[in-house]
Parts: C-alpha cells; structure tokens; sequence
C-alpha cells in the first residue's frame, strides 16, 4: 500500500533530480534574478526603492510564469498517460489511484514549488536594496505557494476529466480566467448588496457576505498588489493563502474520486472529434465530407480548425457575444459603464484577442499534432514538398479563423471613427505593421517550439519573447525604423512600412526554414 | 488494383550497394548489400537494434544514406526522390494514423495526397478496402478500431497510391494470432497481384511460410541475403521435411533413420508427425519420398519444414551471445 502510494511520486522526484536539464532551468532563472538585481543596484542611483521594484518584477514574473507554463505542465499530469495508453499499465503495477495521482501530479507541483525555494535566499537580497520588508517577502511567496497548489490541483481535475490534455488545458485556462475576473465581480456585488440590504435573514445575509469577501479575497494577482504596498503588516495566512490551499486539497479529493469512473469509463483510443461532425450524421452536410484537391488545406481546417460545425458554432457565439454587450449597454444600471456607444470599441477589442488567442492555438498545433500522432513519416513519404504541405496545412488553419475575421472585420465598421480613408491609412502605418510583425513573430515561433517540446509551446514562447524583443539585432532594427527620430521620421511612412515588412518577411523565413527542418528530422525518426 | 509491370523482370528492384550509415557514432548500417528481385515476397530478419528500420527509412527515402548507393526501380533514392517515392508504399513499425479520422477520411486524405483524381479516388478507396476487407468499417473513427483494423487501415493507405513495391515494417508486431493470419494472406493476394514485397518482421514461421527472399542483418551487416533454399546451404542445414502418417507405428522413427542419406528422424509430439532430415549430397527429395513409400506405412502428408529459418536465424544472429 505504502509503496504503490509513493512509488511514483519517488522516481519522479529522482528522475528530476537526475535531470541537468531541470537544473539548468533553474540556475537560469536565478541568473535572470541576478540580473534584475543588478538593475535594481544601477536604478537605486536614481530611484526610490529598489528593492521593491525588483521584488515586484520577480513576483509578478513567477505568477506569470506559472499561470502560463503550469495550465499545460499541470493539465497534461493524467491526460498524457492517457493519449498514450499508459494508464493501465501504470494500475496493473500496483499503483492505486492516490499513487498515480501523487506520483504525476504532486510531484509536478514539488518540482514548481522547488523553482521558488530556490530563488527564495536570492530574493532575500530585495530587503538589502530598500523599499521592501522580509515580511512582504514571505508573504508574497506563500502566496504565489497556495496559488501554486490551487492551479495544479484544479489542472489535475481537468486531466482526469478529459481525455486529451488540449481540452485539459484550455478548461484550466477558462478556471483560470474566471479566478481571475470572479473577485472584482464578487467584490462589487459585495458592496451593492450591503447598500441594498437585500434580506432580512441575518444568517443568510452573513454566509453570502462571507462567501463573496472569501470569494473577492481569494485572488492571488490581487493579493499580490496588496502585499507590494507600501507598508504591509497583514499575517501571512490571508484569506487567499487558505482559501487557495483549501480548495486545492478538495480538488484534489475531487480528482481522486472521478479519477476511477473517468478512466474506466474512456473511449478506446481516447482520441474523439470534438464537434466535426461524421458523412453519417443527421447534419451531413457540415461533415467534412470529401477531400479537397488540396488534402493539406482540407484536413487541417477540418480537424484542426474545427470544420464546417465549429465554423458555424464559433460564428454564432461571436454573434452571441456583440448581442451579449449590446445588452449590457443598453440596461441602464450596467455595472461594467459599457454606453452603447463604446459597444463597437469593446466588440473590436473582443475580437481582436479572440482572434489572437485562436491564432496562438492554432500555430501550437498545426505541426505538433503531427508529431503526436506519429504521421510525419507518412507525409513525408508523400511526393509533395515540405514547404508544399507547411503552406497548405497553415491555409488550412487561417480558414479556421475566418468566422473570428469576419467577426473582426465586422466590428471594425462599427467603430466610432471608422472610415475608409482611415483603414488605407492604416496600411501604410509602420507601427500598425510593427505590430502585425511581433504577432507573426510570435506565431512563428509558437510553431516552432511545438516541435520541440511535449506541452507548453505557447507559455514557452510568450516568456521568450522577452529576451527576443531585446536582445534581437531585427527586433532593435525595427524599432529604429518605426520609433522616435528613426528612420519614419526621416524617410516617411512608406520606406519605414517596407522596411518592416523586409524585416518581417527575413524573419519569418528564418523561422519557417527552422520548422522545415525540424519537420525532416522529426519525420526521419 | 493493378498489377505491376516490369519492363525488365530480372533487374532488381531493390538494389542496396555497401551501404554505410551512423548515429552518433554508432555504425548502424556497416558496408550492407543485398537485392531484392520483382515480384518476391522479401523477408528482412534481423534482432532488435539490427539495423532493419535504419534499411527500410533510406530505401524509402526518408533518410540520405551516408554512404554507399541505394536504387529503387533504377532511381537512387538521393538523386530521384520523387520517382522513388511514387512507386512505394511505406508502412512504419507504428500505426501512422490520424484517430480522430474515419477510415474512408483517412484514405480518401492520402489519396489526394498522391495526387489521385476525385472519380479515381472513389474506385481506388472502394478498392482497398475491399482487398483489406474493411468496406464494414469504412465510416468508423480509426480511434475506435482494434490493433489488427489499425493495421489493416495503414496498409491499405500504403496501397492508395497503387505502388509496385512494398516496404512493411514490422508489420504483424503487437497483433493476435488471426489478425496476422489476415494480414498475412492480404499479404499473398498482393503478390499474387504482382506487387513486390519487402517485410521486415520478427515472427520468423510466417515468414518461412510466405517469403521467397530472405536477407538476415545483425549488427548492421549482412549475414545473409538470398532465396530461401540457398539459406539451407549457406548455414551447412541438411533438408527437413515434415512426414505425416495416418495413425502412429511403432519402430518408424528408426526405420526411417536406416533410409539412404537419412542423418536425422525424429516424432512431433503427440501427433503422428514425423521430422526426416537428409544429406542433400547423398540423396533428394524424391528419393526420400520413394524411400518413405517403400516403407509400407499410410503417409498422408508430405510437405518441406521450414523450420530452418528459426534455425538459421538464430545461427546467424546469436553468435556474439553464444
């Protein structure tokens, strides 16, 4: 019983610590301590509290990191046993199902958890440099710690729910993103409901109240913000420390009683089609039906992108949403101050990050689902070009993003100060094109890292940016093309696009000749 | 599905010449010849780590030999890659499939991917899947189907595109005794057809069974590549052959041991099966069989043993062991 308890969560710690790899990453991010440190030594000439700044920016930075790397690192625990059919294996060991759930999940929480013990002595260091309390420091780690273990336990119930770790983590991902906007929402009803007095019951109206300060205060990027100020004196176990753990351990019960039900009951093969629909369906024509002349482009719009039914599904939602906002505008009292003039600001908005976000989800997959199902070998047998079927397949995902688009588009007529004349001027603005580059360079190199790693491409790439965005020789060339007294102000507009889109195009190609490669080595496998 | 035609049926169609090929330092492939002749079916045997998938990834082009010359059909694999590749088939030793497809997607998908027009691409599929025998399960997600219907489904997007050649790695791992039974009669049916085959498996009695050609690598060397009754000579076996009797006699086995050329007789267990091997420089088959004959007893049965692929196999391939 003991042994089958802790066995796996043993040899996963071991093979961690047997790993240089995982050394390494930590050294690196003490480096980037060190580094932060020192420029908070250098701005202490010149600024108030140095200390604090540095020890914002790391916190901040751990927060980040594990919201972005944890959903994936967290969310695949249980699924990948499951996509490669391991699961039984690991049972007919005799491994119980607390055992596995230790042994994949635990000890992946031990392992983020150690990254911030290790930086703990360093961060020590901030109090020296001023601004900062030891206290504040303890306090801001044993919250991002409960924070820790919220996200991985709330990750782990996704991983034994779903079969797949994409659909793990994206609801992981929406968990996360409903944390992180429920106490602002808890937090203003709390206030509307003590002004009202909306019941009498005094035992009713203290559990709800309760209920949303727990809520409102269980937030750790709020928490955060709190602990940052300026004397802080709050004990360490807040409301969010406690709640985040207490919740934690529960999904963690939650996890190990469906764990049972969930993988016995598993579809053999574990690989569903979401909503493409079947030739043999009631709805046949949003099947896939057969294939284009271009089977590339077909294939990946249709399980990739979704197909016909989820071209359908996500234009309906994105309909669903502008109704959504104009309602909230129109309703007189609307806690969020949306006027119904704002309406086409916010949808465009919307759907600007909606596209972009199906946009990094689509460039994580394109090629990484090749490589999880094994089949480059076969594409590479065919007597097509590798450019032939990157291009194809990356057609087939941009249509996927067409109801987004013409969603897109759409709110962009109903702009307040849209013109036509505006929307040409805007093609030839340097930083609008600026921008297009940084999102291309992003998707590029999404795609890029997906074949290199298992999980986590896209945190990956959104935490390498960084280092991209400054230390790039192409990146600095082309803030001197679009920036201040550059070469915009020198040359005019036009000169300064074009050399944005050499630039951008130069890049691109470095990225995409990387990929093919990548593809080659992979398919030789 | 049609069949094959060779211009000249005597050049081989496989011709692989010192063929050299390292990981990390790892000598893999080291000086490997061998030809594979049209219209066989080609055994490659070899243990694990042998070198076989390293043979069969640069026959079919996915990896550049670094040394030595490889041609299919008379096209180097370097040089001609697009011509290799249209005229073969390619079956990796994992199920290459998209699971969340239905079989008719899956193969209507690498149809088009070779290039095959939509009205040909109906007749083709339809075809296929009558020759694999999965028309029942044509609409079916491939996530749904067992080991031996995956594998099935794999082979007949190997035969999408019609190729004239084969090449099978491991195709019969991990599958129960009737799927390989199956697959090794779709087997037979696709040589019949005309197609040439080149399998690399370790299920060495089937593959005594249907090969004609036999190439045994270890250690990424060529112990020996040629038919299967020069595999007799080359490894000094005498000849088996597999006598079966109406019911049991006593004193057989002895009496057939006092045949001429005779060196070896033994009973299969249980079962009024006899063993006889003979010395092929004193006797032959006939002689052998005319000497059975004349011993007076009920044969019913009288068939080669090919039990000296094992044999040979294992002579071959374990002497580092031994």
């Amino acid at each position: 019983m003991y042994y089958g308890l802790v066995a796996l969560l043993t040899r996963a710690l071991r093979m961690d610590a047997r790993q240089l790899r995982n050394h390494l990453f930590r050294l690196a991010f003490v480096g980037f301590i060190y580094l932060s440190m020192l420029m908070a030594t250098i701005q202490s000439a010149f600024l108030g509290a140095p200390g604090l700044l540095f020890f914002s920016q790391i916190a901040w930075l751990n927060v980040l990191f594990i919201t972005c790397a944890g959903i994936g690192y967290f969310s695949s625990a249980i699924t990948e046993e499951k996509e490669e059919e391991t699961i039984g294996l690991l049972q007919m060991a005799g491994l119980n199902h607390i055992g596995i759930l230790l042994g994949k999940s635990t000890s992946r929480l031990i392992q983020v958890m150690l990254l911030l013990v290790v930086q703990f002595p360093f961060m020590l260091l901030a109090v020296t440099l001023g601004g900062v309390t030891r206290h504040q420091i303890f306090a801001a780690y044993v919250d991002v710690l409960a924070f820790t273990v919220l996200l991985a336990n709330t990750a782990l119930v996704c991983s034994v729910v779903f079969q797949r770790g994409g659909n793990a983590a994206a609801v992981t991902t929406l968990l996360m993103i409903l944390y992180a906007v429920f106490p602002p929402i808890a937090g203003l009803e709390l206030k509307d409901l003590v002004a009202t007095g909306w019941t009498k019951s005094v035992w009713w109206q203290s559990l709800i109240l309760t209920s949303l300060e727990w809520i409102e205060k269980s937030c750790v990027y709020y928490q955060l913000q709190e602990v940052m100020q300026t004397g802080f004196d709050q004990p360490i176990l807040t409301k969010q420390v406690i709640s985040n753990i207490v919740v934690g351990i529960a999904c963690f019960g939650l996890a190990w009683l469906l764990f049972g039900p969930s993988v016995n009951n598993a579809a053999p093969g574990g690989a569903t089609r979401g909503v493409v629909l079947k030739s043999t369906s009631r709805i046949q024509f949003l099947s896939p039906g057969r294939c284009w002349s271009n089977p590339f482009v077909w294939k990946d719009f249709q399980f990739i992108g979704g197909g016909y039914s989820l071209f359908v599904v996500k234009l309906l939602a994105y309909v669903m949403l502008f109704a959504l906002i104009c309602a909230v505008s129109v309703y007189n009292h609307n806690w969020l101050g949306i006027r119904l003039i704002d309406v086409g600001g916010i949808y465009f908005g919307c759907m600007l990050a909606i596209l972009i976000i199906e946009a990094c989800v689509s460039a994580s997959r394109v090629f990484h689902d090749e490589i999880r199902l094994q089949t480059m070998s076969s594409l590479l047998m065919l007597p097509r070009s590798i450019p032939y079927i990157g291009y194809s397949k990356a057609i087939g995902c941009l249509m996927g993003l067409a109801p987004a688009a013409i969603c897109l588009a759409g709110s962009a007529l109903l702009l307040p100060d849209f013109r036509i004349a505006n929307f040409a001027k805007l093609l030839i603005e340097p930083h609008f094109w600026a921008s297009v580059m940084g999102i291309m360079i992003f998707l590029h190199l999404v795609a890029l890292l997906s074949l290199f790693v298992k999980w986590g491409a896209l945190p990956m790439a959104f935490f390498m940016m960084g280092p991209i965005s400054t230390c790039c020789p192409v990146w600095q060339l082309m803030f001197l093309a679009v920036g201040p007294n550059g070469l915009q102000d020198l040359w005019g507009k036009l000169p300064a696009t074009v050399t944005v889109w050499i630039l951008t195009g130069l890049v691109c190609f470095v990225f995409q000749m990387m990929i093919a490669a990548r593809l080659q080595e992979l398919g030789t496998k | 599905m049609s069949s094959s035609t060779n211009g000249n049926s005597q050049r081989p169609v496989i011709e692989v010449d010192d063929v050299v090929h390292s990981f990390k330092g790892r000598r893999a492939l080291d000086h490997v010849n061998f030809k594979v002749m049209p219209q066989s079916l080609h055994g490659f045997v070899g243990p694990n780590g042998a070198g076989k998938t390293t043979s069969l990834k640069i026959i079919c082009t996915l990896l550049r030999p670094q040394f030595g010359i490889v041609k299919v059909f008379g096209h180097d694999v370097v040089d001609e890659q697009k011509m290799v590749r249209r005229k073969i088939g390619f079956m990796p030793d994992h199920f290459s499939t998209y699971r969340q497809m239905t079989v008719y997607e899956y193969l209507d998908f690498f149809a088009a991917a070779y290039g095959l027009p939509f009205a040909q691409r109906t007749r083709v599929i339809d075809e296929v899947l009558a020759l694999t025998d999965m028309e029942g399960r044509k609409n079916d997600l491939i996530s749904g189907l067992s080991r031996g219907m995956q594998q099935r489904t794999s082979l007949a997007r190997v035969l999408v595109n019609d190729p004239d050649l084969l090449l099978l790695d491991e195709p019969a791992s991990g599958l129960d005794p009737r799927a390989r039974i199956e697959l090794m009669e779709i087997l037979k049916a696709l040589r019949s057809m005309g197609k040439t085959i080149f399998i690399s498996s370790h299920i060495l009695p089937e593959l005594a069974e249907l090969c004609d050609a036999v190439t045994i690598i270890d250690k990424g060397k060529v112990m020996y590549s040629g038919s299967m009754s020069g595999l007799q000579a080359s490894t000094n076996e005498h000849p088996t052959w597999r006598v079966t009797l109406g019911s049991e006699v006593d004193g057989i086995v002895d009496r057939m041991k006092g045949l001429p050329g005779v060196v070896d007789a033994d009973q299969v267990e249980g079962r009024p099966d006899y063993r006889v091997s003979y010395d092929w420089t004193v006797t032959d088959t006939n002689s052998l069989l005319r000497g059975l004959l004349d011993l007076g007893v009920p044969i019913v049965g009288f068939t080669e043993d090919k039990r000296h692929l094992n044999d040979a196999f294992m002579d071959l391939t374990t002497k580092g062991v031994k």
